[in-house]
């Protein structure tokens, strides 16, 4: 795998000019995040005995949950949209692979959006309940820090897997829902409910929510145990995505890419 | 082209769509499903069954038991998938016929845009309802038996005229979207739309828990008052309460309907002076 730290800078460089034109889909987004959070989290909040403990456990997985998803939508956003508009080949042409658009993405998902959608969801989830939003600031901002950290890897593999998936089955977009649901568990439903936690790290955005809940000292996984795996999780999934984006390069260089809705 | 041809016409594309996104319309029973048992639930991750169950007895203020909150927590998914289907098929479906496919011109020359619009907003939602609720029966009966059936039997037609409703509402946005207002991305009204009319209508707890600021985009839709409808029916049987959200859709229904009878009106003679 080589690494160039130029094309790496040039991606984002361009990334940012991407979602710069797309800024009032980024907005959208960001109501529309926030509004589907309080679909979900009044009656949560409302029905938990504990209210402050249930803000602080569940809405971390939240955040893992957002950016698995968000790379996701941004893998077929490439492969769905991007082929209309010819911005795939116009990719593809210079040698950039789904990774490479995930890449030129993942400041902007990751870091602004994502964790600006949390804030705002954390604020407006208080404010509903009527609790001060103050209570959402990390208390170790450091494992918060970890948690984005470990999120680009994770946004990374994620987008590749959905990648090579939509492009090389026929149902295409549905695999979105249908890791939706499967990555519920580990980020929004807590690994408390498996009989050893440890078995939903098995989840790659489980160690996300995990590191957002240790911010609070709501984490269920031992923070040892997250901390050690980290070094290993953004080396592996770092790895994995790179290898399946290949594959899903080598798939579509053989077969094509076809324009689907 | 009379009135019944439009409704075959709809009727086959609906079922024409219907079999061609099949894989669309699994998730669409999939997600409000998982979405709505987890607002119940969740909270049954962290705290005991019984203090999630009996908190939720005391905001309804009848005792349930387990049964119960599944049965009202499945039955009120459909509302989401009801909600879900027909605000963006309304909505996105009318602007792509006008901006992006350009059918309309085809509507036009074979009867009017009144006639096509109105059928639209009262026939399609009746389609909508049928195809975004199908495994209610048979998730009522897997957790019921025959009682679930019997739910399913009563919750059904008022999730049919409540349809209706939200077809109408949701064709008072599309009107102005698609004809008179320069929009390029209509679909960010309709994903907006959706979780704000569900976040404000009390779907999973009763209205009066929501704030003020999160309800009033709802109160102008129907599902606030159906939610209310349903939550009674469900958990506390039939009784007087349901009289004023009743009253409420009535009026609504009629509201929508005379306000789309004089838009698609205006939008029809509109449509044929400027071109489609």
């Amino acid at each position: 795998m080589n690494v160039n730290l130029k094309k790496i800078a040039y991606l984002l460089y361009i990334g940012t000019q991407l979602a710069r034109m797309h800024a009032v889909s980024y907005i959208a987004s960001f109501l529309n995040s926030i509004l589907w959070f309080l679909v979900l989290y009044i009656p949560v909040t409302v029905l938990s005995p504990n209210q402050i403990l249930a803000i602080k456990t569940f809405l971390p997985g939240v955040f893992g949950m957002t950016i698995a998803s968000l790379s996701m939508w941004t893998a077929t956003e490439f492969l769905r949209w991007y082929v209309y508009h010819g911005l795939t080949d116009m990719f593809r042409e210079c040698g950039f692979s789904v990774l490479h658009y995930l890449i030129s993405a993942v400041h902007i998902d990751v870091i602004l959006f994502a964790t600006s959608t949390y804030f705002a969801s954390a604020i407006a989830a208080t404010l509903v309940v009527g609790l001060d939003p103050f209570i959402m600031f990390p208390h170790s901002v450091a494992y918060f820090i970890i948690a984005l950290i470990v999120a680009i890897p994770t946004y990374l593999l994620y987008g590749s897997l959905i990648g090579y998936l939509f492009t090389s089955t026929s149902i295409g977009g549905v695999w979105t829902n249908i890791f939706q649901m499967i990555i519920t568990f580990g980020t929004i439903v807590p690994p408390s409910i498996a009989p050893d936690p440890r078995i939903l790290l098995i989840n790659p955005a489980t160690i996300v929510a995990e590191f957002v809940r240790a911010a609070y000292g709501t984490n269920i996984i031992d923070v040892n145990t997250l901390t050690l795996l980290t070094p290993i999780v953004i080396l592996l999934y770092s790895l994995t995505a790179y290898l399946i984006s290949n594959k899903c390069e080598k798939y579509i260089a053989k077969y094509g890419l076809k324009y689907r809705v | 082209m009379t009135f019944r041809s439009i409704i075959l016409a709809i009727l086959y594309r609906d079922i024409a769509l219907f079999r061609r996104w099949f894989s669309e319309y699994v998730v669409l029973w999939t997600l409000p499903l998982v979405f709505s048992i987890g607002a119940f639930f969740l909270p049954a991750t962290l705290f005991e069954v019984e203090a999630v169950v009996s908190r939720f007895s005391n905001i309804i203020g009848v005792e349930l038991d387990l049964v119960d909150i599944i049965l009202y927590a499945v039955t009120i998914s459909a509302i989401m998938s009801m909600t879900l289907l027909i605000v963006d098929e309304t909505i996105n479906t009318l602007y792509q016929e006008r901006k992006l496919v350009g059918s309309l011109q085809m509507v036009l020359e074979a009867t009017n845009l009144r006639t096509y619009l109105l059928c639209q907003a009262l026939i399609r939602p009746v389609i909508l309802v049928i195809a975004s609720t199908m495994y209610l029966p048979i998730a009522l009966f897997l957790i019921a038996k025959v009682k679930g059936l019997i739910v399913f039997a009563y919750v059904f037609p008022l999730l049919l005229i409540s349809g209706v409703a939200l077809g109408l509402y949701s064709l008072l946005i599309a009107i102005p979207i698609t004809f008179y207002v320069e929009i390029d991305r209509p679909w960010i009204i309709a994903s907006l739309l959706m979780p704000a009319l569900l976040a404000g209508s009390g779907i999973h707890i009763p209205i009066r828990l929501i704030p003020l600021g999160i309800k009033l985009i709802a109160y102008t839709s129907p599902l606030p008052y159906e939610c209310e409808i349903l939550r009674i029916m469900l958990l506390r049987g039939l009784n007087p309460d349901i009289l004023l959200p009743t009253t409420v859709i009535t009026i609504a229904l009629a509201v929508y309907m005379s306000i789309n009878v004089w838009f698609t009106m205006k939008t029809d003679r509109y449509s044929r002076k400027i071109g489609v």
